[in-house]
């Protein structure tokens, strides 16, 4: 991944009209980090490490939601190293960065994220923002070379983070525009 | 890696007011769509009711200049009938360098069904953003389903989820 060694986050002034609402069964920091952490610290501990978590604190507290409330988390785990020699964890495509929903956490290797809230028209009417959480992720995720931009976009379903996923078959009309287009 | 808090990089990118310079690569999606809608109803005029929001010039692939295009068929109609729209949106077209004097550029197009777009920034990056059918990413019709796109020479790089 090219240097977007960067994570952002955005102010959102949007969440200040909604009354706050908590997300069910939001975790504590701690727990948040440990639910996040464990398929590394497992995978570190089969190779016969131990996994010691980044120096930098992992966590930042955020709403995926929509609901008002800073009580999910994006856990990055940048930094976090599985001693006693078996080296930092991520590459090239970055490391893992993880959302926390209540017990819910949804993964992705990639080098720097940001939340944006977007507001789309459906139907000629302005809907309600959509809060996405954008990563920007190794180009080879693009079928690409690892440094070209690439990019995920999730967004909250009130179940799980959901992303760009169409099925091959439905496919047909995507990325690859017809020849004989303008 | 170090958190970096820098909100206003995300700041949406400022828009052009429409215009169809003759001779562009969107003068050639009008001019299509025109002979579409005349060609469902050869006796009608096959007008084309073209919204202010249809065509938008601004900057995709991030070289600083707003000669690309996004065409909007969610904001062009045909008189004759509903020819392009439905649940899932209408053609969205994003245009790289489509100006008069690189309508032979043979530079990236992308043609997707989509329901809006914004484009935004991602650091220096602008990045477009593209509501589709929910279904687009394995959930009901109604959920939010964004692509998040950006242009290289070689064409658009769109992410798909199991592929990280």
């Amino acid at each position: 991944m090219r240097p977007i060694a960067i994570a952002l986050t955005l102010s959102l002034s949007l969440t200040t009209a909604a009354p706050a609402l908590a997300t069910t069964g939001a975790l504590p920091k701690d727990q948040a980090i440990a639910l996040a952490f464990a398929a590394s610290s497992a995978r570190c501990a089969a190779e016969g490490g131990t996994l010691r978590l980044p120096e930098d604190d992992p966590a930042t507290a955020v709403d995926l939601t929509g609901d008002g409330t800073a009580d999910d988390w994006i856990i990055n785990e940048a930094g976090a190293f599985c001693g006693p020699d078996l080296g930092f964890l991520g590459g090239s495509g970055g490391n893992y960065i993880h959302a926390v929903v209540g017990t819910s956490v949804s993964s992705w290797f990639g080098g720097g994220w940001a939340i944006q809230d977007v507001a789309f028209l459906a139907e000629g009417e302005v809907g309600p923002p959509a809060r996405i959480l954008l990563l920007a992720v190794h180009g080879a995720s693009c079928n690409s070379f690892g440094a070209a931009p690439c990019f995920i976009a999730a967004a909250w379903d009130e179940e799980k983070m959901i992303s760009y996923a169409p099925e091959p078959e439905a496919s047909s009309d995507d990325d690859t525009p017809p020849d004989d287009q303008p | 890696m170090k958190r970096i808090l820098l909100g206003l990089l995300l700041a949406p990118l400022p828009a052009q007011a429409q215009t169809i310079p003759e001779g562009s690569r969107v003068a050639l999606v009008i001019g299509a769509a025109q002979a579409e809608c005349k060609a469902a109803d050869p006796d009608a005029p096959g007008t084309l009711d073209i919204q202010p929001a249809a065509i938008t010039w601004t900057d995709l692939d991030g070289d600083a200049e707003r000669d690309d295009a996004i065409v909007d068929f969610n904001q062009i109609y045909c008189a004759s009938g509903n020819l392009w729209g439905g649940t899932g949106g209408a053609p969205i077209h994003a245009l790289i360098d489509a100006a008069p004097s690189d309508a032979t550029s043979g530079k990236p197009v992308l043609v997707l069904t989509g329901l809006d777009w914004q484009v935004i920034r991602f650091g220096d990056r602008p990045l477009l953003l593209m509501a589709r059918h929910g279904t687009y990413c394995d959930a009901t019709g109604s959920d939010p389903c964004v692509l998040a796109i950006t242009f290289s020479d070689a064409g658009p790089l769109i992410a798909r989820a199991g592929e990280n």
